[in-house]
């Protein structure tokens, strides 16, 4: 899986979250702490998490007030 | 016109719908005019804003049930951009009835709970009430399935079909 993220500087940079497919289907628990993803060219990694940093749509409706 | 709403689809090969990259810019040119410009939200401001929408396989593992929302904006001050993330799981569209209808509705709806979530003064009724002004004709007039040059997902060029 690919995200896309702007860096100061203009140029739209990817990254690919490690062994997210993996984690996600359950074939590969193990690394399911960390479905995360980094730009090696990145001083500071910019980590996504799937399970923490996402918000079920589900949440959202049930709590209007809850921003992205 | 300044593009201040920007809508970016990405997603694996197969693991994605084959649809059009006008149907993404049909939907960029409506929100903008009938949602954004109408209510005095980002039209003519200081940031523009783009929503990264992925399409992914669900899995047994995915702790959502069809949509998630990532937390926050990543913001590029010098570009003056907030970068939103959603999340689509790909069976929803897969195992529809109407695949291509559903992935109209899903990114209709990923983009009104966007809206409706940030944006307080938007309420979900008032984006409800306008899908009837959507214009499906023409959407359905476009190829479907489309070819991968005529989809144009965001990255595709850069990762070469790799996606």
């Amino acid at each position: 899986m690919i995200f896309c993220i702007k860096l100061p500087g203009g140029l739209i940079k990817w990254c690919r979250v490690i062994n997210f497919k993996e984690s996600a289907s359950g074939e590969n628990p193990g690394n399911l702490k960390t479905p995360s993803c980094f730009l090696p060219s990145s001083k500071e990694p910019v980590r996504f998490n799937l399970y923490t940093d996402f918000i079920p749509l589900q949440k959202i409706v049930t709590n209007p007030n809850l921003s992205l | 016109m300044e593009k201040y709403f920007e809508i970016l689809l990405l997603g694996e090969l197969n693991e994605r719908p084959p649809i059009s990259h006008l149907v993404k810019e049909y939907f960029e040119n409506f929100f903008l005019e009938k949602v954004l410009a109408e209510k005095g939200i980002i039209v003519g401001g200081k940031w523009k804003v783009s929503l990264a929408i992925h399409f992914q396989e669900k899995g047994p593992m995915a702790t959502f049930e069809d949509m998630a929302f990532a937390n926050g904006a990543r913001t590029i001050a010098s570009e003056s951009i907030k970068m939103y993330s959603a999340v689509i799981h790909y069976n929803l569209i897969k195992d529809a009835e109407k695949p291509y209808l559903q992935t109209i509705e899903l990114i209709y709806k990923v983009v009104k709970v966007f809206i409706t979530s940030t944006y307080k003064k938007v309420k979900p009724t008032f984006i409800d009430e306008l899908w009837n002004e959507i214009d499906l004709n023409y959407l359905f007039s476009l190829p479907y399935p489309a070819s991968i040059e005529e989809q144009r997902y965001f990255l595709d060029e850069v990762m070469g079909k790799q996606v």
